[in-house]
């Protein structure tokens, strides 16, 4: 924040606080001053109109004694009061007394309205209006309190009771004062006290209205002290009137006010302070209205009676507010001349100091020339006088360091010197680092070439470490994996594809690559093993593989070269179904020879002789012969192309293979060979294709005839074995089964092809000239398909044994 | 062996002239009194012509024009000859058309390269007999 800035503040706060406080101060002084002054003023108000109230109603009184002690009005009200007076002499007595009243009294004060005569049981016995004779105003009194005839009638004489009354409907429509007072008789007792009758005068004088103005003081404007008038004039809505008894409001309380007033209810608390606790107030409260006053009161016990003077507080504070108005409008002037002038000031000042503030910036920049011109001799004229002497020695300073330099700079070169010779030294040391290099770049064009040769193979290569992460991919496989190679490097390789061999996903153990780093066996995978990759997209199609372990010290990876064979499965699809259709074109021919070759032997068509009838035996072998080799070519064409159904029925082994047997026993007589069967009882049924069970047991015992020298040995073996097949998965129920023979063999060199379709083995080729290459294929893929596994132990010359596997789930149940 | 009272009289669908000829001389011989012809087309004529004198029909599959199938369904819907009884002599012996056949109702399913002559006019001849003896 700038100094500006921070002056503003300073100043405007001290000003705040001050005005602030100088504001409130003044405020509740005035306030306390202002309400002491109108607690004295009305408490003296109300002090003089009380004086006002008594001297008007002494008037009434002095009427009212004046009137009852008349000698007429004392002859007749004697005579009506004596005991043994005659109705109808107390009735002519009454009119009498009712006809004074009204015209020898009456007209010397219009402000009676009506003379009434009570009785000692308070009832009219006679007035200036006859209606009223017989009206009882003693029962009035305990009912409204209007009339005060139980003091009067015990009076004294010259004792005069008033009332003052709002309204009474029975007598006046405007309000009243009743006056009452006790008859006397003009003789006198032995004390020299009048005597008195049972007789009370009742004066109602119509002078409410006028009491009002009373108490405003009209009687005593000479008065000269504060009168109400004059309390009317400061306050204007300043208000005195009379409460009775029970709270009522009975006067107006001030020329102008609305008579609606009237009879309104004040603050109870006003009654109680002064019937009850005998106090008079001056306090603020709340008036009839619910308006906040001033007010204070006086209470004329003598006529029950409470006079109230009252000043809206609005207007008791009025002055304050216009001080409050005053004060603040100087407060704001003060504080608008306060930021002004610490802007002024500031102004003054920040101007020296912005050009101390200039002349260091471009000192900063080294222009050590400049001086400040600042007269003034306060702080700042000092701050620039010390400034200008700082940068005296800071050129000074200046000076001497560039001297300095230059001897520097002179030793400088007298060590570059010595750094040449060294610099001769270290180019030498380049050269040997050059010839260095040269070997690296040699080591490395040969991996470039190994490179080269590994992205230029059209087979995709990946070589994955023992921790099944890929550390290597050539193009090929990049273009088929990732759309980086770097997505692909440190991946493992179940995260970039599935495998799958035909519709069923490889378990990750079942997997070549895992099998090549578990076991170190290399893994060949060709088209008849019908293995697919799918990739995370869905796309899927038919490969070949082969897997390698990677031998240093240990087995350290796999390579994996895989090939995309979708071509090749789909001429290998169109030779499935060439094969298909050429089978059923062989087989119509071909049963034709079959039949007439049977007929001519049945002699359907003439009798032959012994060669005609071993011709026909031939033609009729060789016809068999070739439906055998296009029922296998058929069954595996359509295996391959998904058509062959299996047709599961129950199996019992026992029976089956007796079957098996017999359907053999020509062959096996033949060559005089010894077949047995072993199988344990415990050896369940099975649940299976009757055909192709058929063709694989038939197919591997046929081969180990054909194979096996005369007088040769062949066992077929069952057994229940969990855990048979190397690498087979845990199988409680499955069933393995064992053909053994002590045949010919087969060669090391033809192991991996023995199951591959039309491969013969170079021994078996020589033994017997014309098989057809295919059984094996077919047993292996009929194996395959029930679930089962396949594979052979073999030493040539010592014989072989093929083994394949019943899964538990072809197991019959129950 | 062909002792019933009565000659039957079996149409031979078989579009092989050298098997036809075979089959026909083995069905006279053991008594029968077949109808040859060589196309589902010339069967079906027959059919119509002479509908309450064919007794069996000796059907194969593949033949030129007209599948075996294809006509057997035919006989199937039409309502004069719709409960002929049918056996199939094929050469060929899928599962789904053996299936199919079965769903047509045929009383045998012979695959002919699979046996001597002489059992299947075995097999055929007692597939009418069980014909006759079930009505």
């Amino acid at each position: 924040m700038s100094i500006r800035g921070k002056l503003i503040i300073t100043f405007s706060l001290i000003v705040f606080l001050a005005g602030a406080g100088l504001f409130s101060y003044l405020n509740s002084s005035f306030l306390s001053a202002l309400t002491l002054e109108i607690k004295r003023n009305l408490k003296s108000v109300a002090e003089v109109s009380e004086g006002s109230y008594f001297l008007f109603t002494e008037t009434l009184r002095t009427r009212i004694t004046d009137w009852s002690s008349d000698g007429m009005v004392r002859e007749l009200a004697g005579r009506m009061a004596k005991a043994g007076v005659s109705v109808s002499e107390r009735n002519k007595l009454s009119r009498e007394l009712g006809d004074y009243l009204r015209e020898k009294k009456m007209p010397y004060d219009l402000s009676v309205t009506i003379v009434d005569i009570l009785d000692k049981d308070g009832i009219v016995v006679a007035s200036s209006r006859q209606d009223r004779v017989g009206v009882n105003e003693g029962e009035e009194e305990r009912e409204l309190g209007v009339v005060r005839f139980a003091e009067a009638i015990k009076a004294g004489f010259g004792e005069t009771f008033v009332t003052s009354v709002a309204t009474e409907e029975d007598e006046s429509e405007d309000g009243m004062v009743h006056v009452t007072t006790r008859i006397f008789s003009d003789k006198k007792d032995v004390t020299g006290a009048p005597v008195p009758f049972p007789m009370v005068m009742l004066v109602h004088f119509s002078k409410v209205k006028e009491l009002s103005g009373v108490l405003i003081g009209n009687f005593q404007e000479e008065a000269g002290a504060m009168t109400g008038k004059f309390f009317g004039s400061i306050y204007k809505n300043g208000e005195i009137y009379l409460i009775d008894r029970n709270g009522i409001v009975l006067t107006s309380p001030g020329p102008g006010k609305e008579e609606a007033v009237l009879k309104k209810k004040v603050g109870e608390f006003l009654v109680s302070s002064c019937f009850k606790d005998e106090r008079e107030i001056s306090e603020e409260y709340l008036n009839y209205d619910g308006v906040k006053v001033f007010g204070a009161t006086m209470c004329i016990k003598r006529d029950n009676i409470i006079l109230a003077v009252e000043v809206p507080s609005d207007e008791v504070f009025a002055p304050i507010r216009e001080i409050r108005k005053n004060l603040t409008i100087g407060f704001l002037l003060a504080l608008l001349l306060t930021t002004l002038s610490a802007v002024l000031l500031s102004f003054f000042i920040l101007r020296s100091l912005q050009k101390i503030v200039d002349a260091v910036k471009r000192v900063s920049l080294n222009k050590f020339s400049e001086r400040i011109k600042v007269e003034s001799k306060d702080e700042i004229g000092y701050l620039a006088r010390m400034f200008n002497e700082m940068i005296n020695r800071v050129e000074i300073f200046q000076i001497e360091a560039e001297t300095k330099n230059k001897e520097l700079a002179s030793k400088l070169s007298s060590i570059e010197k010595q750094n040449k010779s060294l610099e001769d030294g270290k180019k030498a040391m380049l050269n040997i680092l050059e010839d260095a290099r040269e070997l690296e770049l040699s080591l490395q064009s040969e991996r470039d070439k190994s490179v080269s040769i590994i992205s230029s193979i059209s087979e995709g290569l990946f070589v994955v470490d023992n921790n099944y992460k890929i550390i290597i991919m050539n193009p090929a496989a990049e273009r088929i994996f990732c759309s980086k190679a770097k997505d692909c490097i440190g991946k493992s390789p179940m995260e970039i594809l599935s495998i799958f061999k035909g519709d069923r996903e490889l378990t990750p153990e079942e997997r070549p690559v895992t099998k090549t780093i578990k076991n170190g066996e290399s893994v060949i995978v060709g088209i008849e093993d019908n293995f697919y990759f799918q990739l995370p997209s869905g796309k899927r199609f038919p490969v070949s593989i082969a897997t390698s372990p990677i031998k240093t010290k240990e087995l350290s990876g796999a390579v994996v070269v895989f090939r995309d064979i979708t071509d090749d499965k789909l001429l290998d699809e169109a030779k499935s179904s060439f094969i298909s259709i050429a089978s059923h074109q062989l087989r119509t021919p071909l049963t034709s020879v079959r039949w007439y070759s049977e007929m001519l032997l049945d002699e359907d068509v003439g009798v032959l002789n012994k060669d005609q009838k071993e011709f026909a035996i031939q033609v009729h072998a060789g016809a068999l012969r070739l439906f055998q080799t296009i029922d296998t070519l058929l069954a595996l064409s359509r295996l391959e192309s998904g058509k062959l159904q299996q047709d599961l029925i129950k199996i019992d082994l026992k029976l089956f293979m007796d079957g098996v047997f017999k359907d053999l026993e020509p062959l096996v007589n033949e060559k005089k060979l010894n077949l047995s069967l072993d199988l344990p009882p415990d050896v369940p049924n099975v649940l299976m294709d009757r055909f192709m069970f058929r063709e694989v047991t038939t197919n591997l015992i046929a081969n180990s005839i054909r194979y096996t020298n005369i007088g040769g040995n062949i066992k077929v073996s069952f057994k229940r074995d969990g855990l048979s097949s190397p690498g087979g998965s845990e199988d409680p129920d499955q069933v393995l089964c064992a053909v053994s023979d002590d045949g010919i063999g087969i060669p090391d060199e033809d192991k991996d092809k023995i199951f591959a379709r039309f491969y013969r083995a170079q021994n078996a080729v020589k033994k017997v000239p014309d098989g057809s290459g295919l059984g094996l294929s077919l047993v292996k893929s009929f194996v395959e398909k029930w679930g089962g596994r396949i594979w052979f132990e073999s030493q040539v010359g010592k014989g072989t044994t093929f083994y394949f596997t019943i899964p538990g789930k072809s197991v019959f149940k129950g | 062996m062909g002792n019933e009272t009565k000659q039957k009289t079996v149409l031979v669908v078989e579009d092989d002239k050298a098997l036809n000829q075979a089959i026909i001389m083995k069905l006279t011989r053991k008594g029968y009194n077949p109808v040859s012809v060589f196309t589902a087309e010339d069967a079906m004529k027959v059919l119509e012509e002479r509908a309450d004198k064919i007794d069996f029909i000796w059907l194969d599959i593949l033949l030129p024009g007209m599948s075996g199938l294809d006509f057997l369904k035919l006989v199937r819907e039409n309502q004069k000859i719709k409960d002929k009884k049918v056996a199939i002599v094929s050469v060929s012996g899928g599962y789904e058309k053996q299936k199919e056949a079965k769903d047509l109702g045929v009383v045998d399913y012979i695959i002919k390269s699979n046996y001597n002559l002489n059992d299947i006019i075995e097999m055929v001849s007692q597939d009418i007999n069980k014909d006759i003896n079930d009505k």
